[in-house]
C-alpha cells in the first residue's frame, strides 16, 4: 500500500465519524476530575516555575513568551465547552467562497469592462490576537465595539480555566468593510496586541467577468423570449423552452456567486482570540522597563507558586488528618511504654 | 433543500437535483478541494468533477448520506488531480501525504491486493477506539484535508497539541493496521 491508497482508504471510513468531526466537540465533565497528586505536582511545578522566573534573563520578543505562556498553561486547563457547534461548517464554506466565484476562461469582456468600475471590489480579512489583565472587561468592550460597528459575531470557541486566570475567546467577526479600518484601530484599543495579520483580496476581475456573464445571459434570455413568442410549431417552442431552462439555470448560479462574492466584499471577516494574562507581555524593550517587568513577573510567579503550594496541602487533607492520627497514636503508646518502663 | 428531495431530483434526471445538490453542499465540497488541492482554479474544476461525477453515478447508487457522499467523492476526486500533478512535478498539498507514508512499513507486498473499502473498515475501527478530539483532528487533516494550526483551531487545542496527538494517532493507526493484517 503507498501513502495515495492509505489516503483513499481513509476516505472510506464510515460516514457517521466523519459527520461526527464536521461538528465542533465539548468537552465537558473533565472539569471535575478530582485527583490530588496531579494538584500537588501542579503546585510543586507552579512554585518552581514562579521561583526560576525571578532569576531567569527575559528573552525573545513578547509575542514569543505569550505563546510560550500559554502553552504551558493549556496543558492543565479545561474546556468550558465550545459554542455553537452548528456554525463549524459554516465558517469553512464561508472560507472557500472567493474560490467557488472564481470562473475560468472569457476574460476578454472583462479587461475592457474594468475600467468602467469606480470601486473596486476587495475582500479584507484580519486575524487579531490579544491578551487582557481584565478579561471579562475586554470582552464586553470588544462585543460592544462589533455591536457599534453593526457587525456580528459568526462563531465563536470559548474556555480556559477561571481558577488559573486563563480564559481565552476565539470568535471570527463579520464587520462592513467600510468600518473594517475603524473596527481594527478601536478593537486594538481594548486589550494589548500580540499579534496582527490583515489580508486583502482584490475579488474586481471576477466580480465583473460575473456580471458580464450575467448580462450577456440575460441579452440571451432576451432574445429567446422574443423567438418564443414567434415560434410557430410546438417542436420549435419545446427547444426554445429547453434553451430557455437551462439559460435560467447557469444565470441562477452565476447570480449566487455574485451574492456569495458581494457578501465576502460588503462584509470584512475578523478572527480575533483574547486570552487573560496575569501580567500583560511587555511592549517595550528597554532596560528600566525589563527589570521592572522581571519584578512584576517575579512576584506574580512567586504569588501563584504559593497559592499553588497553599492549594496543594488543602487538597490531600484526608492524608494529613491519617498522619496526624497515626503520629498522636505512636507518641501515646510511646509515653506508655516509658511510662512502663520506668516504673 | 432536504436531500432526500435531492435524490429524486437525481433519480428522476431533473437538473434541479443538481443545482440543489450545489447551492446546499458547494460550499462544503469547494472547501475540501481547496484544502487539498490549494489553487482556486484546480479546486473549481475539482467541485464541478464533483456534480458530474454525482449525477453520473446516483441512479443506481442511492448515498445514505450525500454531504459524505459528495465529499468523499470530491475528495477521490482531488486525490487523482494530486497524483496528476505531482506526476509532472512535486509541490502542492504534499505535505499530508508525507505524514501519512509515516503510517506505512514501507515494504511492497505485491501478493495481497489492496481494498480500499476494507482498509477504511479497518481505519474506522481503529478511530471509534480513540479519544474523540484525537479521532476529530485525525479526520480534519486527512479527510477534510485541513493544515494543523485549522484542525487545531477547529478542535479548541494548541497547534503543538494538535501536532503531537497527529504524530501519536499516526503511530498507533501504524500498529492498528498491522495488527489487523492489512498489508502496510
Amino acid at each position: 500500500m503507498n501513502k495515495e491508497q492509505l489516503f483513499e482508504a481513509i476516505g472510506e471510513v464510515d460516514d457517521s465519524l466523519v459527520e461526527q468531526a464536521s461538528v465542533k466537540q465539548s468537552r465537558k465533565g473533565r472539569i471535575f476530575h478530582f485527583r490530588p497528586a496531579a494538584w500537588v505536582a501542579a503546585a510543586a511545578c507552579c512554585l518552581v516555575v514562579g521561583t526560576a522566573i525571578l532569576g531567569l534573563p527575559k528573552k525573545g520578543m513578547g509575542a514569543t513568551s505569550a505563546d510560550t505562556a500559554s502553552n504551558a498553561t493549556a496543558s492543565s486547563t479545561q474546556e468550558a465547552g465550545g459554542a455553537g457547534p452548528e456554525y463549524a461548517m459554516d465558517m469553512v464554506t464561508e472560507d472557500a467562497a472567493p474560490g467557488a466565484a472564481v470562473m475560468d476562461g472569457s476574460a476578454q469582456n472583462s479587461t475592457a469592462k474594468l475600467a468602467e468600475v469606480t470601486t473596486q471590489k476587495v475582500i479584507y480579512t484580519a486575524e487579531l490576537e490579544m491578551e487582557s489583565t481584565q478579561y471579562e472587561e475586554t470582552l464586553a468592550q470588544l462585543l460592544a465595539k462589533v455591536e457599534e460597528m453593526g457587525g456580528y459575531q459568526e462563531s465563536s470557541t470559548q474556555g480556559g480555566s477561571l481558577e488559573y486566570g486563563t480564559r481565552w475567546y476565539n470568535a471570527s467577526f463579520r464587520i462592513p468593510s467600510d468600518r473594517y479600518e475603524e473596527f481594527l484601530s478601536s478593537a486594538q484599543g481594548v486589550g494589548n496586541v500580540t499579534w496582527l495579520s490583515q489580508d486583502s483580496q482584490d475579488v474586481t476581475l471576477e466580480y465583473v467577468d460575473l456580471e458580464a456573464r450575467i448580462s450577456s445571459l440575460e441579452t440571451q434570455r432576451q432574445r429567446l423570449d422574443e423567438l418564443a413568442a414567434q415560434a410557430e410549431t410546438v417542436e420549435d417552442l419545446i427547444y426554445i423552452q429547453g434553451q430557455l431552462s437551462s439559460l435560467e439555470y447557469q444565470l441562477e448560479s452565476y447570480g449566487s456567486q455574485m451574492r456569495v462574492l458581494e457578501n465576502q466584499v460588503s462584509m470584512s471577516t475578523v478572527t480575533v482570540r483574547l486570552s487573560e494574562v496575569a501580567t500583560i507581555t511587555p511592549v517595550t524593550n528597554s532596560f528600566a522597563s525589563r527589570v521592572s517587568d522581571a519584578f512584576t513577573r517575579g512576584w506574580t510567579g512567586f504569588l501563584d507558586g504559593i497559592q499553588g503550594l497553599i492549594l496543594g496541602i488543602i487538597s490531600v487533607w484526608p492524608v494529613l488528618l491519617l498522619a496526624a492520627v497515626l503520629v498522636v497514636v505512636i507518641i501515646t503508646i510511646r509515653k506508655k511504654r516509658i511510662n512502663k518502663n520506668s516504673k | 433543500m432536504d436531500d432526500n428531495a435531492i435524490l429524486d431530483l437525481y433519480f428522476a434526471r431533473d437538473e434541479r437535483g443538481l443545482t440543489g445538490a450545489a447551492a446546499k453542499y458547494g460550499g462544503y465540497c469547494s472547501a475540501i478541494a481547496m484544502n487539498l488541492l490549494g489553487k482556486i482554479q484546480d479546486a473549481e474544476e475539482c467541485v464541478n468533477d464533483t456534480w458530474l461525477g454525482s449525477w453520473r453515478a446516483i441512479p443506481p447508487t442511492r448515498p445514505l448520506n450525500l454531504r459524505v457522499y459528495l465529499g468523499r467523492l470530491c475528495r477521490n476526486l482531488a486525490l487523482n488531480r494530486l497524483r496528476y500533478s505531482s506526476a509532472q512535478k512535486r509541490g502542492g498539498g504534499i505535505a499530508l501525504l508525507e505524514e501519512l507514508e509515516e503510517c506505512l512499513s514501507g515494504g511492497q507486498t505485491p501478493d495481497q491486493a489492496f481494498d480500499a473499502k476494507e482498509t477504511g473498515a479497518a481505519i474506522s475501527r481503529f478511530l471509534e477506539g480513540c479519544d474523540p478530539t484525537a479521532r476529530t483532528l485525525f479526520l480534519r487533516r486527512y479527510w477534510y484535508g485541513e493544515s494543523v494550526a485549522d484542525a487545531a483551531r477547529f478542535c479548541g487545542v494548541p497547534v503543538g497539541t494538535a501536532k503531537s496527538t497527529l504524530s501519536r494517532t499516526r503511530t498507533k493507526l501504524k500498529e492498528a493496521l498491522e495488527k489487523e493484517g492489512v498489508c502496510v
